[in-house]
């Protein structure tokens, strides 16, 4: 996957860039193979788009960030747009109050476990919802398996 | 004996802050990158010794692929200082200790200064000096440009590394990297740090090539492996740095979260822009409200002064109107100007403008331009020749050209006491509207132009945009302060120089040959035989007289206006022509500063040749249009 087509709210990890005249620049912030870097944010049009690299804030155009390959960090949240069936945790919510508000009213709350159907609806606390694909992408989840995983290891 | 001192580190770091805490001086500092392109330099005595700093440009490396790290880079390649200051901001160190591990590479006198510490340590970041020494091996400061901690240190610390020679040792890169080092280093001249020039051709620099030997080939060296080992040499560094901030730095993970609510609202898809749009009213607003007390006061003032002393001789006449009316007309309106930069000085302290670059960087993308030329444009609203000048901060020559050309049109202070005249007079009842407008019309202008410009002298791709969001921040009352002054103070330069020298001039070509009668000056005679051109657009001879002393500097018109009508009170526009007026000065033509600062900058006569026809051409169409719809409307 390329950076820029990264979801946001994702942390990814970099597999490789392809050499450009700003390559120096690129490996000076730490955008190297191996680090890793959060997609924070978009701007209107989905371009430029903005990451954390270590605790710099780097707002990159999708014409650089084309030329970086990237891998979703096995640890890392992902929206529940972009996962399978199954059951998750809610990492965190991206948005703001009124967005929260509204998923909150359905169940979907930080912490919450909820499931996603093979239909895409979404199985709470408190019922089966048909939720837009704009809400979906803004809950972050962790599959419960990789949680229950991670709780053995300690 | 002067020790040279330079100071390197990352955009934003706070260099800036630094340099004017350690020199006493006031340079412009501003929460965003970009702002220092060219090295700036002041002394400063410290125990006997002469101290001589050079604040150098942000960067995050020292392979250059911008004039910003090419200005940094040379200086310390060909005339390196006494002592380099690598200044790391204590919130983001990483980025900072790969430039330190670079800059080592030069074999300088380095001292680590760790910055920010103020805001380190509200977040609960824990730095622990000794072991920061222990890993980098240079001395290492803790400081703060915003309280003063850690600067005397700083001092004692350059003078001491000043006297050490032994020098750091350096990082080394594994047996494949050192061999094809040693083998590279031959291929470069003694009078060059080889082991930092043979790096750099490693890692890609098409300048370290450039100062290959001649006639040697370095491609048996330097095979396919080259990109691979670029990224082994980046990431050593890296690794190293993680390696120190892991023993020496405890951070508190958490930091900033009750700013990423505001940040979501003020980088928001929809309504960013809006809320931006909002707050340069409110600003606008404030203008007003804040100076308008004061305006009136200073105008009153000049306004007895000029009746006490009256115009029945000449000298009295020169003194009276010459200079009390004519210079006075400008300067009373220096209270508006100064609280205009106030807030704009605020939205740049508090690191909210490089949001708005990103917001706007699609929008300028399809111009052509970068966010990052945004930014530079805005330096234009204060004087239009900074714009010009930091222009060379522009990576891209096409980019950097067309920002130049367009520069002229972004509405400079200059422009803000004609306006406030003109509305004044002919939208006493909505001020801040009609001002807001003409910023609005500036903005469109210069998106216009850069758009025409693009088409027809270059034609060429988008550049890339890689950009730091810094923190927001709480303005601080002196850096606001400093920032507001800084821009105004141009002003009043102006005022004691160019624009009183100017009205001199002008009450000359109103006083002669006729004193009774201005209709029969030769003022009115260069008006009067100018003013078919203008009478399309409905101006009066002293307008056009007005706008021809004005193309030396903006404020001219004001004080041309002033005399003509012996005194601003005395002055009617109707509403159609002010508008009118308003448009054709928004971008008649650049003052003669402008003007040369485009030359020296493009090197060419070309370019304000280009400038001044184009712009003449322009302002005259819009002004017409404005004119003849106008009239339908009225
Ligand atoms: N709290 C705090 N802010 C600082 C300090 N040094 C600089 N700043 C702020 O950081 C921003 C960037 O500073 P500047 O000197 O322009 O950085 P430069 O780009 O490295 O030259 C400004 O808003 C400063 O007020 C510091 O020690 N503490
Ligand atoms: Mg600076």
């Amino acid at each position: 996957m390329k950076l820029s087509e990264a979801p946001t709210g994702v942390q990814v990890e970099v597999l490789h860039i392809e050499e450009s005249d700003i390559t120096p620049r690129l490996r000076g912030i730490g955008i190297l193979p191996g680090i890793k870097i959060e997609v924070l944010k978009n701007a209107p049009m989905g371009d430029p788009r903005m990451y954390r690299v270590f605790s710099k804030v780097i707002t990159l155009r999708n014409s650089e960030a084309n030329l970086i390959e990237v891998q979703v960090s096995e640890d890392s949240p992902l929206p529940l747009t972009f996962v399978r069936p199954g059951d998750y945790k809610v990492e965190y919510i991206e948005g703001g109050k009124i967005a929260r508000m509204n998923l909150a009213s359905i169940g979907i709350v930080e912490g919450a476990v909820i499931r996603l159907l093979g239909d895409r609806r979404v199985q709470t606390d408190k019922g089966i919802y048909d939720v837009g694909f704009g809400k979906l992408s803004k809950v972050h989840v962790l599959p419960m398996k990789a949680l229950f995983k991670a709780d053995n290891a300690k | 004996m002067v020790i040279t001192v330079g100071l390197v580190g990352n955009p934003n770091v706070g260099k800036t802050s630094l340099f004017n805490r350690l020199v006493g001086a006031r340079q412009y500092v501003a929460n965003w990158p970009g702002v220092t392109v060219t090295r700036i330099e002041g002394a400063t005595t410290y125990k006997d010794q002469t101290l001589h700093f050079i604040d150098l440009p942000g960067i995050y490396t020292l392979s250059t692929t911008s004039i910003d790290e090419k200005v940094a880079r040379d200086f310390l390649l060909y005339t390196p200082p006494n002592v380099t200051v690598v200044i790391i901001d204590s919130l983001s160190p990483e980025q900072g200790i790969y430039l330190l591990l670079e800059t080592l590479e030069l074999n300088l006198n380095v001292i680590a200064v760790f910055n920010v510490i103020d805001e380190a340590k509200k977040n609960g970041i824990k730095i622990d000096k000794s072991s920061l020494e222990t890993h980098l091996r240079v001395p290492v400061v803790l400081t703060s440009a915003h309280t003063g901690e850690g600067i005397e240190q700083l001092f004692e610390t350059i003078l001491a590394t000043f006297k050490k020679t032994n020098r750091a040792k350096l990082l080394d890169y594994g047996p494949e990297i050192e061999s094809k080092v040693s083998e590279l280093e031959n291929c470069f001249d003694d009078i060059y740090n080889k082991r930092f020039l043979a790096l750099k051709l490693i890692e890609g620099d098409k300048f370290a090539r450039e100062l290959l030997k001649k006639d040697v080939d370095v491609s048996s060296i330097l095979d396919g492996s080259a990109s691979n080992l670029a990224v082994k040499i980046a990431k050593t560094r890296y690794d190293y740095a993680l390696n120190v901030l892991n023993s020496a730095m405890r951070k508190n993970e958490n930091v900033l979260t009750s700013m990423e609510a505001i940040d979501h609202v003020f980088t928001h898809k929809y309504i960013g822009i809006p809320i931006f749009f909002a707050l340069m009213y409110l600003a606008f607003n404030f203008t007003f409200k804040a100076s308008e007390p004061l305006v009136g006061l200073i105008e009153a003032g000049f306004q007895k002064l000029t009746d006490v002393i009256g115009s029945s001789t000449m000298l009295t006449s020169l003194i009276s109107q010459g200079i009390i009316n004519g210079v006075g007309s400008v300067i009373s309106f220096i209270p508006s100007i100064f609280a205009l930069f106030f807030a704009l000085g605020i939205m740049e302290e508090s690191g909210y403008l490089p949001r708005i670059a990103f917001l706007m960087d699609k929008a300028m993308c399809s111009l052509k331009l970068t966010g990052r030329s945004f930014m530079t444009l805005l330096l234009g609203f204060g004087c239009n020749v900074s714009s010009v000048m930091a222009a060379r901060g522009l990576s891209d020559e096409r980019e950097r050209v067309t920002t130049i050309l367009v520069s002229p049109f972004v509405s400079c202070s200059a422009r803000i006491p004609v306006y406030l005249m003109i509305i004044g007079i002919a939208f006493p009842n909505h001020k801040a509207e009609a001002f807001f407008v003409m910023y609005l019309l500036s903005i469109a202008l210069t998106a216009l132009s850069a758009r025409i410009i693009n088409k027809v002298v270059m034609k060429g791709e988008s550049i890339p945009l890689v950009m730091e969001l810094p923190r927001y921040r709480f303005p601080s009352l002196s850096n606001v302060a400093t920032y507001m002054w800084n821009r105004g103070k141009h002003f009043l330069q102006k005022a004691g120089t160019i624009i009183l020298v100017a009205s001199i001039i002008v009450w000359g070509l109103s006083y002669f040959p006729d004193p009774t009668n201005i209709e029969n000056s030769f003022a009115a005679m260069i008006g009067k035989g100018l003013q078919f051109i203008f009478a399309p657009l409905g101006f009066q001879w002293q307008t056009v007289s007005a706008l021809l002393f004005g193309g030396a500097a903006k404020e001219i018109i004001v004080s041309s206006f002033a005399q003509f009508y012996g005194g601003i009170e005395n002055i009617v526009i109707d509403p159609v022509i002010a508008a009118t007026l308003m448009v054709f000065i928004l971008g008649y033509i650049p003052c003669f500063a402008t003007l040369a600062a485009i030359k020296s900058e493009t090197n060419s006569l070309k370019y304000p040749i280009i400038s001044v026809v184009y712009s003449l051409f322009i302002s005259y169409v819009l002004a017409l249009c404005v004119a003849v719809v106008g009239r339908m409307i009225l």
